[in-house]
């Protein structure tokens, strides 16, 4: 079972992903609602898969995944934002997310994308 | 047979082999055959050797005889007898059996014996002669003195020898002649066969060859003929992009309308692009298609962010007069194996239809207005847009208290600041489906997203901020004056008593599978088990408001059942139900285009002494009123607010929200609801929504 | 009242201030005040907005800031009544001006001017209003537009 990261400074949109991500087989393990706090779960938890939404207070989605990058190349980011700015999210893309899921969502595009995100992620 | 596979290269392979193995015969019989006809001309030079030295010992046979006969030693005579009997001797010898004997420049060579009946037959007789000859010559040895009847003898002999010797040695030489050029003739046929064959297995390989080509050549020839009427003929704009943004060789014709130029083939992509988009735009593109190039991004997930997916282009067509199109571009990875070798591109003319869309988005929205809002809401589960209302208003409040201070901070700050609360806030009303909210703050976010591109920002950009502000407010209290006022519409409650339904299956729509996985989770929450069955048409045949309406209405019914209706398993154990609660929907068209809804549950029923209490509870009745009323008016008061028969409020009810919204939607669209229910066995209700009039002016 | 109309509005003032005086007014940012608590200063210009929309524009300016535009502009009368005098202008020039741009979306009074607190400014009760803070050599003053549907 592989472990979940959820950040996002939105509550609803947490539990949202936590509901919808929990049935799919995966283990969460940390809750984050800024970018700090994101970085301080991930050093801690180690999850393998973190969704991660752009906008936070603290420390934003793009320096956090910078961050995170640089402890394990090999986690893999799913970037869970409301698609206000392309150029934003591409940023994201660039520094080492895996894909970008836009919001608000169903828990059918959720999951989809989280197996996406998954396939072949042994050899990826 | 091969360790690698030879493919459609079998046939020249193979042909090729024998060619060479036919060249490599040629030329061994042709070395052979040669070094036959070598040998045969030693043999003709030796036999004419043989008639010289015949003579030679003649001669010398007489010259001896005279010395003998003057009694003159004759050493350097016998010497020169010797020496031409034994280079005579052995060559004969080497004739016959093969041996060595001396080359014409007085070297040792060594011959074979000759390889022919006849050539030994006339060496047989040449022995015959040369025997006794050879005899006496030996005889007189080198020692220079001899009679002269014995050096007559000699003489004589030597003659008659002489003769013989020379008509056999002429004779061999004829043959030997003969021999060789038979020789030469099977040489020369040998070649002449060789490249014969040679000419026929060229001839195989250029025929087969050409007949490949030409097949090969008539499929590229045909493939191109398809992919140049596909290029020609589709609607689309097609091109292939590589990994330095340049267009390949190759377009479908439509690109150059699509685009609006021609001179497309091997040019730069973004170069075209740049005169018609921002520049903006154009940065996103680049990073866009460089991300689209490695193969660690998941291509179905990046979909989304494509920049041209929906790009408004601006073109100028000389004299100041510019147009404005709606281009889609969409981008497929082309892969080699592994490798991403290019972009595949399609590119459309989308004008008409964001022309048509924008036009219907219009007037959907007029359309469905208050009701659309109303159907929004109803959908949201009541606490959760108590804690949205209150949550967005504090956040507006923020907005506002960040413009209103002046005290020069940086601009950038106060952006992000505004920005972020912004962003969360429509994250949260698209979370919960609000899009009468969501789409304001989206448009918020936007012109902060301008805003936040720019360096130079003064006050007055902030206007259309403030201007956003203020339309949210705006939007906020309204969508928060429905939700209170919801649930104060009375009258259209009727109660008749139970009526079994007859139900007609067909394939569940989506949105019951919607229904289902709701349903699990309230039921887990409330410690239930609950199996929902559907019956009837799908909902996607209704008008778009019912759709939305049936949607909500059994929305609100599951939760009412599932926390009031269903038992707890082990209740139902008892009562001898199956522990998973049923719960069954139909849903059916009428003739004139509205709904019915039938909702039923095999629960508890309603409890006439439990909403008595409820109501007294709520102020609704005063104690009195309640043991009095009819019962049927008991029931009907499930559909009032701020009744609920459970004392405490959790996330799925207890605030008496929810039957009342029900009624309220109804109402709203001019329909009907009745309750049937027996205690402790069922509870149904059965909706009739009527055709809605935006239908009927759609009609 | 959209954005290009409150655009306008700014714009009348900055370039009156950019004409009379040669130094543009600064914008702050611009933000919503609740009808009993906008920013009201010494003198108060303002016109009223029917037709369509109901409403009113004020400006309204400290003493100081009109006696500085009062000497920039030549004058040497700085007594009350020039203040008022130069307030009523400066709504004038408003209304003017923006009759002249959207005259047929609504019907602008002719200004009137309001010394002291504004409580007899009648106000859009339930209407937010867009208060647009300007400074100029450092004093702040008030441009007010609350407008409401009719």
């Amino acid at each position: 079972m592989k472990k979940l990261m959820i950040a996002d400074d939105s509550n609803i949109v947490r539990s949202k992903i936590a509901r919808a991500l929990g049935q799919h087989g995966l283990h969460i393990v940390g809750l984050a609602a800024n970018g700090r706090e994101a970085l301080e779960l991930f050093k801690s938890a180690r999850p393998e898969v973190v969704t991660m939404d752009l906008t936070m207070p603290e420390m934003d989605g793009i320096e956090c995944i910078r961050k995170i990058r640089a402890l394990d190349p090999r986690v893999r980011i799913l970037v869970v934002s409301a698609l206000s700015d392309k150029a934003t999210a591409i940023q994201a893309l660039k520094e080492g997310a895996q894909g970008f899921l836009d919001k608000p969502f169903t828990e059918a595009e959720l999951s989809d994308a989280i197996g996406e995100l998954l396939e072949d992620s042994n050899h990826g | 047979m091969l360790g690698f596979d030879l493919g459609k290269y079998r046939t020249i392979v193979i042909s090729i082999a024998l060619f060479l193995v036919l060249d490599l015969g040629v030329l061994v019989l042709n070395f052979v055959i040669s070094s036959e006809i070598d040998k045969d001309a030693v043999n003709i030079n030796l036999a004419g050797r043989q008639r010289m030295l015949s003579q030679r010992m003649a001669k010398t046979a007489l010259q001896v005889e005279a010395r003998a006969v003057q009694s003159v030693p004759f050493e350097k005579e016998a010497e020169e007898l010797q020496a031409a009997h034994s280079t005579f001797d052995s060559t004969l010898n080497a004739f016959i059996a093969g041996g060595a004997t001396l080359s014409g420049a007085g070297s040792e060579i060594r011959i074979d014996r000759i390889d022919d009946a006849k050539a030994q037959a006339i060496l047989g007789e040449a022995r015959a002669l040369w025997t006794p000859f050879s005899t006496q010559v030996r005889a007189l040895g080198d020692k220079g003195t001899a009679t002269p009847e014995a050096a007559a003898t000699l003489a004589r002999q030597a003659e008659n020898v002489n003769l013989g010797l020379l008509k056999l040695m002429n004779d061999l030489t004829t043959r030997s002649e003969q021999l060789s050029s038979d020789k030469a003739t099977t040489l020369r046929l040998v070649q002449v066969g060789g490249i014969t064959l040679a000419t026929v297995n060229f001839l195989i390989i250029l025929f087969h060859f050409l007949r490949h080509l030409r097949e090969s050549d008539r499929l590229v020839e045909r493939a191109k003929r398809e992919t140049d009427n596909i290029l020609r003929t589709t609607q689309e704009g097609l091109f292939l992009l590589d990994d330095r943004f340049a267009i390949g060789s190759q377009h479908s014709r439509a690109l150059g309308g699509i685009i609006g130029t021609e001179q497309l083939a091997e040019q730069d992509f973004l170069g075209i692009l740049r005169p018609m988009v921002t520049q903006k735009t154009l940065d996103t593109t680049r990073e866009y298609i460089e991300l689209l190039f490695k193969p660690e991004i998941k291509e179905k997930l990046v979909g989304s962010l494509n920049p041209l997916s929906h790009v408004e282009i601006h073109q100028a067509h000389g004299a100041g007069e510019t147009s404005t199109r709606y281009l889609q571009f969409g981008f497929n990875r082309v892969r080699d194996e592994s490798r991403i070798t290019h972009l595949l591109v399609t590119a459309n003319d989308i004008t008409r239809r964001v022309k048509l869309e924008q036009e219907l988005k219009a007037t959907e929205e007029r359309a469905r207005g208050q009701m659309g809002m109303l159907v929004e809401i109803l959908q949201v589960d009541p606490s959760d847009m108590h804690r949205f209302l209150q949550a967005a208003n504090e956040g507006l409040h923020h907005i506002n208290g960040q413009l209103m201070d002046q005290s020069g901070g940086k601009t950038e700050q106060k952006i992000n600041a505004i920005y972020r609360i912004t962003h969360r806030l429509k994250g949260d009303a698209g979370a919960l489906g609000l899009s009468i909210l969501a789409e304001p703050f989206h448009e918020l976010e936007e012109v902060l997203s301008g805003l936040r591109g720019r360096s130079n920002v003064s006050g007055e950009d902030f206007l259309p901020v403030t201007v956003q502000l203020k339309a949210l407010f705006e939007q906020l209290e309204t969508v928060g004056s429905a939700v209170n006022r919801i649930g104060q519409v009375r009258g259209v409650v009727t109660v008749e008593p139970p009526r079994p339904r007859v139900e007609t299956a067909e394939t569940p729509p989506r949105v019951v599978g919607l229904w289902q996985s709701f349903a699990m989770q309230i039921a887990e929450r409330q410690q239930r088990k609950v199996e929902l069955i559907y019956s009837g048409i799908d909902l996607e045949r209704l008008a778009p408001v019912l759709q939305d309406s049936v949607n909500g209405i059994v929305t609100q019914f599951l939760r009412n059942s599932v926390v009031h209706g269903i038992e707890s398993p082990a209740e139902r154990r008892q009562r001898g139900k199956p522990e998973a609660g049923r719960i069954a929907v139909y849903v059916s068209q009428r003739d004139d285009g509205g709904a019915d809804l039938s909702f039923r549950d095999d629960g508890q029923g309603l409890s006439i002494a439990k909403l008595r209490d409820a109501a007294v509870r709520a102020g609704k009745l005063t104690a009195e009123e309640a043991a009095t009323l009819d019962q049927r008016r008991i029931v009907a008061l499930i559909f009032e607010p701020g009744i609920s028969t459970r004392e405490t409020a959790d996330e799925d009810a207890g605030r008496g929200a929810g039957l009342d919204v029900v009624k309220d939607m109804i109402t709203t669209l001019g329909g009907t609801v009745r309750i049937g229910s027996t205690p402790g066995e069922y509870c149904h209700f059965r909706v009739s929504l009527p055709a809605q009039p935006e239908q009927l002016l759609a009609a | 009242m959209d954005e290009t109309q409150l655009k306008a509005f700014v714009g009348i003032v900055q370039n009156y201030f950019d004409k009379i005086t040669g130094n543009p007014a600064e914008v702050g940012t611009p933000f919503l005040g609740e009808p009993g608590d906008l920013p009201i200063h010494d003198f108060t210009g303002v016109i009223g907005i029917s037709g369509n929309q109901r409403g009113c524009v004020y400006f309204s300016a400290p003493a100081l800031m009109l006696r500085e535009i009062l000497l920039r502009a030549g004058e040497t009368d700085l007594s009350d009544g020039n203040l008022a005098d130069i307030t009523g202008e400066i709504a004038n020039t408003i209304a003017g001006n923006a009759r002249r741009e959207f005259g047929s979306e609504f019907l602008i009074s002719v200004p009137v001017v309001v010394r002291g607190s504004g409580q007899h400014i009648t106000m859009p009760k339930d209407v937010k209003a867009y208060v647009i803070p300007l400074r100029w050599r450092k004093i702040a003053a008030s441009l007010v537009v609350s407008v409401g549907k009719a």
